[in-house]
């Protein structure tokens, strides 16, 4: 399996209080899948999308992605397993607002020591595929939100990563905008073979799913 | 890459790399100003002593005597000539020279004139030499000698006021002497410095006192020590002898300048520990505002080592942009000073304001730009936003991604 979730818990602590975001939960998804994990607000779906993709760590329980086990790498390590393995996209499309569109594309490669002419190449080429090269000069601030998760895709791709985690993508565009998103992940999965899973509560993007999980509590529910 | 994105952040948030840089600027411009100030009056201080090749001057400082043709300065009194010998006797000592400063009037204006020992050339306010430009260059004629009497060197100003030539006759209130060699004493602030030398014993008869001297220039030797000497001084001369040293004369013009070294260096020393506090602080709660984006550089694999680094490169960075202006504004703000301050070794020496020629005794402050203080305030500017950057990358690499990216 690519994906393999043992016993995972997450807790927090909020003052006196410990809450537990994400409980006992065991899962597996498979290479290439395109799953929905749906979910009412502060049913953990995030939470459970920041474990898979190693922005934070299990209270208790493994997590193996692609046969690594997050919960034994340190913050170096999953730094690491999020540069080779992880696209995040993110629903307030996290773009550096002080960067242009090609300098946000090509962040997750700055630390990487690419000549600049394979770097340009390379992210000028996921522009294109997002239709986004004319405006490669353009500030996130200046760019739609479309426009921008456009940008947060092909930021998200630049590594060529196998494992694509969308949190509520759709969730700040109209319909039509959002089920243009919803379209290049499905042929990104399609046509590359890249494992996607995104967390929604947004009903018309389960139809496009293979698979939904749905979270209740920090639980699967279905 | 790195140094790209670094310059890239800099120019776009100007306003917050400018609000870093002010302190780092403020605390340069002004460690440069007072240490470039401090250094040039200290230099200065040591001038008048040095160029007479003496490291104590001894005097005594009295109230002035009633007027006369040929009249003692209005604050010196007499010390017998036989306290020269008394002074080479010391073991500590190398070489004495006394001299004697007077005013003789000519029609109601005082001409500078001060006996020295033709003999001694290595100590006292002339020092003869065939140097070109230098103090005191022989530019016409010769130097007294030995055997002279009514024989005169004359300054070049004042050789040009009086239209004096070799062999010109140069009245001194009754005297007539000869003038025997023109030199060049330049404009530097000299001790005893006058418009016209004569030797010592002539000068003696002149000014009718016995053997007498008013100034007396004493060199150490490379052992001797200072304390000692003054302490022997003033057994033999009396109390109210002054003996003045480097020390002294930069106490002294420091104090109207109101920089002395101590109070030079605690200023910097407490600006820089200031500036570093406050750098610091604004370092960190820059990266408290930057929290989404730390956590956006960590999302996408950037290591805490990759943010460290970016950060210490954008506080070294700034440190070395805010030294580089603090050391531009610090050198004008220390020309600035320097080139209207007035400074003076008035008590030394007393020249008064109606002679021929000008006063020798202004010190002149004179503006240098020093490669090692400027490498040492870049190296602080640098050090500041080292240790800026280093505690800053330190709260980011602290931050977790996921909790991060949750911060607005």
């Amino acid at each position: 399996m690519f994906v393999n979730l043992e016993k995972v818990t997450k807790t927090y602590r909020k003052g006196e209080n410990e809450i537990a975001a994400v409980k006992d939960l065991s899962f597996e998804i498979e290479r290439g899948a395109f799953l929905c994990i749906a979910g009412v607000s502060g049913s953990g779906k995030s939470t459970l999308l920041g474990l898979i993709g190693g922005l934070d760590k299990p209270t208790s329980g493994n997590i193996i992605i692609d046969g690594v086990n997050l919960s034994a790498l340190d913050s170096d390590g999953l730094a690491f397993f999020r540069r080779e393995k992880v696209g995040f996209i993110f629903q307030t499309f996290n773009l550096m607002p002080t960067f242009t569109v090609f300098e946000n594309v090509m962040l997750p490669l700055m630390p990487i020591k690419f000549t600049k002419a394979k770097v340009e190449e390379r992210v000028a080429s996921l522009l294109e595929k997002v239709e986004m090269l004319e405006r490669r000069g353009h500030f996130p601030g200046e760019l739609s939100g479309g426009e921008q998760q456009r940008v947060a895709i092909a930021r998200a791709l630049v590594n060529s990563p196998p494992l694509l985690l969308a949190d509520e993508p759709t969730g700040q565009l109209d319909t039509k905008t959002g089920e243009r998103i919803v379209n290049l992940l499905k042929e990104l999965n399609q046509q590359e073979g890249i494992t996607v899973i995104i967390a929604t509560h947004d009903p018309k993007l389960f139809s496009k799913a293979k698979d939904v999980v749905t979270l209740e509590d920090g639980r699967i529910k279905n | 890459m790195l140094f790209s994105l670094v310059w890239k952040e800099f120019t776009r948030r100007k306003s917050r790399a400018l609000l870093s840089m002010v302190g780092i600027i403020f605390s340069i411009t002004l460690l440069v100003a007072v240490i470039s100030i401090s250094k040039e009056v200290q230099e200065v201080a040591r001038k008048p002593l040095e160029s007479a090749g003496a490291d104590m001057l001894v005097q005594k400082h009295g109230e002035p005597c009633a007027f006369s043709i040929i009249k003692l300065p209005a604050n010196l009194n007499p010390m017998p000539a036989e306290a020269i010998e008394m002074i080479e006797s010391y073991e500590d000592v190398s070489l004495v020279a006394g001299v004697l400063e007077f005013q003789a009037f000519e029609g109601g204006v005082p001409t500078i004139v001060t006996g020295l020992d033709p003999e001694k050339t290595e100590i006292g306010p002339i020092k003869p030499t065939t140097e070109k430009g230098a103090c005191c260059e022989i530019i016409q004629g010769r130097y007294l000698e030995k055997d002279d009497t009514y024989a005169a060197v004359v300054s070049e100003s004042f050789a040009s006021d009086k239209n004096l030539t070799i062999g010109s006759k140069l009245n001194l209130a009754d005297y007539t002497f000869t003038t025997v060699g023109i030199i060049n004493t330049g404009r530097m602030a000299r001790i005893a410095g006058a418009e016209v030398f004569i030797p010592l014993s002539t000068a003696q008869i002149m000014v009718d006192k016995g053997k007498i001297v008013d100034s007396i220039f004493i060199k150490l030797k490379s052992t001797g020590d200072p304390k000692k000497v003054e302490k022997s001084i003033i057994a033999y001369l009396g109390e109210d002898t002054v003996v003045t040293t480097s020390a002294d004369m930069l106490q002294q013009v420091a104090g109207q300048s109101t920089l002395t070294q101590n109070m030079a260096s605690g200023i910097s020393i407490i600006v820089v520990l200031m500036v570093m506090f406050l750098v610091s602080r604004s370092a960190l709660a820059s990266v408290t505002e930057r929290t989404r984006e730390i956590g956006i550089m960590k999302a996408v694999g950037w290591t805490d080592r990759n943010v460290a680094d970016l950060i210490v490169t954008e506080y070294i960075l700034q440190g070395l942009i805010g030294g580089g202006v603090g050391c531009a504004l610090g050198s004008l703000t220390s020309y600035l000073y320097l080139m209207n301050s007035n400074l003076s070794i008035q008590s030394l020496s007393s020249y008064p304001a109606c002679a021929s020629s000008s006063l020798p005794t202004e010190l002149t402050l004179s503006f240098h730009v020093s490669p090692l203080l400027i490498l040492i305030a870049l190296g602080i500017s640098a050090g500041i936003g080292v240790l800026a950057g280093y505690l800053a990358s330190r709260r980011a690499a602290r931050k977790q991604p996921a909790e991060a990216l949750r911060s607005t």
